[in-house]
C-alpha cells in the first residue's frame, strides 16, 4: 500500500476482509492509500480522481494482505424530484474482487455509518440514495423493494439509471417540500 | 388491470375503534370491486351527505373502484376506500393509486389506518398469486394533517416511502408488496 499508514477510526472484519470506517473525514494515509488504490485500478479510466472525491471517501476493505479492495464514498446532495437531502452513494470494487459479492456488506456498512453520524447530527440528510450503474441490477436484485439494507425503488434518473432510496429510521422531511 | 372473471374475496372484519366514539366499526373490503346494493347505498349517501363528489355520474365511477369501507353500527358508512391501477408517474410501474374519503366526525379515529391495513392486505392477496398485475400501493397525501404530521420520510406501520411529490403538489408514498419484482419498461408502460 502506498502513501503512508492508514488512520481510519473504525475497524471490522468480517468474511475476510477488514472495513475501515473513514466518515466524515479521511486522515491523510487513508486518502494516499485511497488513491493509490483508485490509480491501480484504473478507476477513472486512467485520469486522476476528481479532486473532490477523497473528501467523499466513506469506509473501505481490505483483504488478508492489507491490499485495499473497495472503496465507497457518499456526498450530500438535494436529490432530484425528491427535494431531500441524501447522501449519495457510489462504490468501486477492484477488479479481482466484483465475483465476491462485496457490494452488499459495503452497502449495509456504509448505511450504518452514514446513520449514525446523521442521527448524532439533527439529520444533515435524511437518508442514502443509490444511482444504479452496475448492469447486474438489471437482471438481479429487481425486487422493488430490496430487504437488508431496505432500498426502495423510486424511479430512474436523468441519465435512465435506476434510483433507489433507504431513508434513516427517525428522520423527518426537510422543509422545503412543505412549502 | 384486474381480473373480471375472479370471484371477488369479501373480508368482513370488526376493530374496536379509538377516540370519544366508543362504538365499533365494521370494516368490509373485497378486491376486484364488489359492492352489494346495500352498501352502495350506505356509501352512496356519504359521499352524497359530505359532498364528497360532485354528481351520481362521479359517484358510479368511484364506486366501480370501492376497494373497502367501515360502517358503524347503524350500518352508516364512515369511510371508503377505492384504488384504480395505473402506472404511477415518477416510478413508471403498476400500482394501485389508493384514495379514502372519511367521515368528518371519524377523522379523529383509527378508522382511515385501520381501512388503509385491510385494504393493503386484500390488494396483496389479490396480487401475489396472479404474479403481481401491480407491485404495490400509491398513495397522494390530500388531506392538509400531512403537511404537518406523518412527516416521517419512512413511515413504518404500515410502511411507505416517500417518494416526491405530485404535479399538484401532494406528496406521494409507496409500497411496495413484499416479494414483487420491478416490471420492464415494456410491460409496466
Amino acid at each position: 500500500m502506498n502513501g503512508g499508514e492508514p488512520t481510519g477510526g473504525t475497524c471490522a472484519s468480517a468474511g475476510g476482509f477488514d472495513y475501515v470506517a473513514c466518515w466524515p473525514h479521511a486522515g491523510e494515509g487513508d486518502r494516499a492509500a485511497v488513491q493509490a488504490f483508485w490509480q491501480r485500478e484504473a478507476a477513472f479510466d486512467g485520469m486522476p480522481e476528481p479532486a473532490a472525491r477523497l473528501d467523499e471517501v466513506l469506509l473501505y476493505a481490505r483483504d488478508a494482505g492489507g491490499e485495499i479492495v473497495a472503496v465507497c464514498t457518499a456526498k450530500p446532495v438535494l436529490a432530484p424530484r425528491l427535494g431531500q437531502p441524501m447522501y449519495y452513494w457510489r462504490a468501486f470494487v477492484g477488479a479481482a474482487w466484483r465475483a465476491r459479492l462485496l457490494s452488499r456488506s459495503l452497502l449495509r456498512r456504509s448505511c450504518e455509518l452514514l446513520e449514525a453520524h446523521a442521527r448524532q447530527n439533527d439529520f444533515p440528510c435524511i437518508g442514502v440514495l443509490l444511482e444504479l450503474e452496475n448492469s447486474q441490477f438489471r437482471d438481479h436484485a429487481r425486487r422493488a423493494t430490496w430487504r437488508n439494507p431496505p432500498f426502495t425503488y423510486i424511479g430512474q434518473s436523468a441519465r435512465g439509471l435506476e434510483v433507489r432510496v433507504y431513508y434513516f429510521r427517525d428522520a423527518m422531511l426537510k422543509a422545503q417540500v412543505n412549502k | 388491470m384486474s381480473d373480471a372473471t375472479d370471484a371477488p374475496a369479501t373480508v368482513v372484519k370488526s376493530r374496536g375503534a379509538r377516540g370519544a366514539d366508543a362504538a365499533r366499526l365494521e370494516y368490509v373490503t373485497a378486491w376486484p370491486p364488489a359492492v352489494d346494493s346495500e352498501a352502495a347505498a350506505a356509501i352512496s349517501d356519504l359521499w352524497r351527505r359530505e359532498g364528497a363528489l360532485g354528481t351520481d355520474e362521479a359517484m358510479a365511477d368511484r364506486m366501480r373502484q370501492v376497494v373497502g369501507f367501515a360502517r358503524d353500527t347503524h350500518g352508516r358508512a364512515v369511510a371508503v376506500a377505492t384504488a384504480v391501477p395505473i402506472i404511477a408517474p415518477h416510478i413508471e410501474q403498476p400500482v394501485y393509486y389508493y384514495r379514502t374519503f372519511v367521515a368528518p366526525d371519524w377523522r379523529q379515529s383509527r378508522a382511515m389506518l385501520t381501512l388503509l391495513r385491510h385494504a393493503m392486505e386484500t390488494l396483496k392477496d389479490y396480487a401475489r398469486p396472479r404474479g403481481f398485475p401491480c407491485i404495490g400501493i400509491l398513495l397522494e397525501l390530500q388531506a392538509p394533517k400531512f403537511a404537518e404530521h406523518g412527516r416521517s420520510a419512512s413511515w413504518r406501520n404500515p410502511r411507505f416511502e416517500f417518494i416526491g411529490r405530485s404535479p399538484r403538489g401532494y406528496d406521494l408514498r409507496v409500497h411496495y408488496f413484499r416479494g414483487a419484482k420491478l416490471k420492464p419498461p415494456s410491460a409496466a408502460g
